[in-house]
């Protein structure tokens, strides 16, 4: 005969004990999961077997929701993992951050977006380098996955006229992406990356490009004027335009900067910042 | 032995393209007859593994297995997320989409893993009509597997068996049927390995798993971190005599080794096709009361199963 439990109520009862960071106790305890299903109801719905109770066999499917979660999470933040300590890191992960932004993608690639909102939101020691290390290590996460776009290379450049240059136009890759920080988090993820010891945290005015060349992902640190100069560009302004803009927020360095510009810019184009030259 | 429902060609003997593989497949062209891709890793990267994805594509059969279905969630169909598959599926030219008969989540949640659906009239029905919506989207055949599970509930009026086969006769869906899931979901329920292959009715299996478990005493968990045992080649031996031969897929997601050891495992699939049954290796161990399970940093490799990495 069938007893009447409907699919929805056994389905929101299991999922709320899952997803209940604490003890098997606690879980099938919370309030929550109460509200679906009393405990001796729910616990009369689940058979035990020749060894298991029923509390421990859901138990089984917290403790790998949990695992799941942190390992996935270890492995889009193992910067901030490693500042925390993995014990400190898999509890936030699993007392806080999934109990306050559950996933609700079908791929767990998407588990990591909120981090650094979260981060800002929560009180942490190293907070504000840990706010600015978050948003690094979601950026490259976010490129591995960005679409491919084709490059501008040199001869491209080279057949552009002097005339032309003036409006000219450079398209970035979908895979780039510019990054202010207050912190030194390239140098303290390129040590944990290399698993080598990690410099100690410091203020540090840092300016970053997040990019992809043949499918590799790369985080460039870039000096403020280039940093300026090469936003400037890829918000679609001209290049004389970003020219004149640079030279305005840098007038001493007037002179220094012709210098360099051409050398920067072809370094930027052998990396493959530039998808496509819009000439007038 | 008979032919499939839908005709579907048998590839033969294949790996789950995982992506520490990558390199040695694309330089090395392995003489693999097709793989099986996760197909979430692949609806919207851009990047590498797109990339790799149509390489491979070109040079070998493939078959899409996704698993954020969650047929048997009580929420209703996602239709964005098929929209997603199905260009995927069509990209790949995946002739079937196989997913697994299990819910993953409720209130649009997702806790990536496979979890038991309670076997009731409810939820048949429910999930009838959702697959047949998938498979009338999706315009291809819909197969479902067979998932290991931890848990079973009072409430179910049938056998998980009884239900795969209503669910297949009243939707039209298929069956993956994974050996090593029906033993390890018999070790921790305690049922009959093969009244379960029995009752299929072997014109709907349209593929076949293989993998490797970590049996805990008290429970297995299907952690896909090994060989197959011997115990589970039996039971694919018993399940293909009634079947013949359809896609087998060697599944391996933890401690991943050397592309060519797993591949010479799914080879071993020829082998158990081809040699005489043992009788004795059906029967199965029971379990054994072993101490409580205890949190420890090796056990939490052998707790992530398939689903537990970045798909
Ligand atoms: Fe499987």
């Amino acid at each position: 005969m069938e007893n009447n439990i409907p699919l929805t109520t056994i389905q929101r009862w299991m999922q709320s004990v899952i997803e209940h960071p604490g003890t098997n106790d606690e879980a099938w305890n919370s309030e929550q999961a109460q509200k679906e299903l009393p405990f001796d109801e729910a616990y009369a719905n689940v058979l035990p077997s020749k060894t298991l109770t029923p509390v421990e066999r859901i138990g089984i499917y917290r403790k790998m929701f949990f695992l799941r979660m942190t390992e996935s999470m270890a492995i889009d933040y193992p910067g901030v993992k490693n500042v925390l300590g993995e014990f400190e890191f898999d509890r936030i992960v699993a007392e806080e951050y999934v109990k306050k932004f559950p996933s609700h993608s079908y791929t767990l690639n998407h588990l990591g977006r909120y981090f650094p909102q979260f981060i800002q939101e929560t009180d942490l020691r190293n907070k504000a380098f840990l706010y600015d290390l978050s948003r690094l290590e979601l950026s490259i996460t976010n490129n591995m996955d960005a679409e491919e776009s084709p490059i501008v290379h040199q001869q491209e450049i080279a057949s552009v006229q002097p005339d032309q240059w003036e409006h000219a136009i450079l398209i970035p890759i979908a895979a780039l992406e510019m990054l202010e920080f207050d912190h030194n988090v390239c140098e303290y993820l390129d040590a944990v990356i290399e698993e080598v010891t990690v410099p100690e945290i410091k203020n540090e005015r840092t300016f970053v490009v997040v990019y992809r060349k043949t499918y590799r992902t790369y985080w460039d640190i870039l000096s403020s004027q280039q940093y300026f100069l090469l936003s400037a560009l890829v918000s679609r302004k001209t290049f004389s335009e970003s020219i004149a803009l640079l030279v305005e927020q840098f007038p001493d360095s007037q002179e220094e900067l012709q210098q360099k510009l051409f050398e920067w810019f072809n370094e930027w184009v052998s990396s493959g910042y530039f998808s496509k030259i819009k000439l007038r | 032995m008979t032919a499939n429902k839908w005709n579907l060609s048998d590839f033969g003997f294949g790996v789950g393209l995982r992506s520490v593989h990558y390199n040695y497949i694309l330089e090395n062209n392995p003489s693999v007859d097709w793989f099986e891709v996760i197909s979430e890793t692949y609806l919207e990267s851009g990047g590498r593994v797109r990339y790799v994805l149509d390489k491979i594509a070109e040079r070998y059969p493939i078959v899409l297995h996704g698993v954020s279905l969650s047929i048997g969630s009580s929420d209703p169909v996602n239709f964005e997320y098929l929209k997603l598959l199905k260009a995927l599926a069509d990209r790949v030219k995946s002739p079937y989409i196989s997913d697994h008969l299990c819910w993953t989540g409720v209130n649009a949640h997702n806790v990536h893993d496979l979890l038991p659906i309670p076997y009731t009239e409810e939820s048949l029905k429910h999930i009838v009509n959702k697959a047949k919506q998938v498979m009338e989207f999706m315009e291809r055949p819909l197969v479902l597997e067979n998932v290991s599970t931890y848990a079973q509930f009072a409430s179910s009026s049938m056998s998980e068996w009884e239900f795969h086969a209503r669910l297949m006769e009243e939707s039209q869906c298929g069956m993956l049927m994974d050996v090593n899931n029906i033993y390890v979901s018999a070790y921790n329920h305690d049922f009959d390995s093969k009244e379960f292959i029995d009752r299929i009715d072997p014109s709907l299996v349209c593929q076949y798993h293989l993998a490797g478990h970590t049996n805990k005493g008290t429970h297995i968990l299907d952690t896909h971190n090994d060989h197959v045992i011997d115990a589970v080649w039996e039971l694919y031996r018993y399940a293909y005599q009634r079947t013949g031969g359809r896609n087998t897929l060697l599944e391996w997601d933890e401690d991943i080794p050397e592309f060519d050891v797993v591949h010479e495992e799914a080879l071993k699939a020829k082998k158990y096709r081809n040699e005489k049954p043992d009788p004795t290796m059906m029967n199965l161990p029971r379990p054994t009361i072993a101490p409580k399970m205890r949190l420890t940093p090796v056990e939490k490799n052998e707790l992530v199963n398939s689903m537990s990495h970045k798909l």
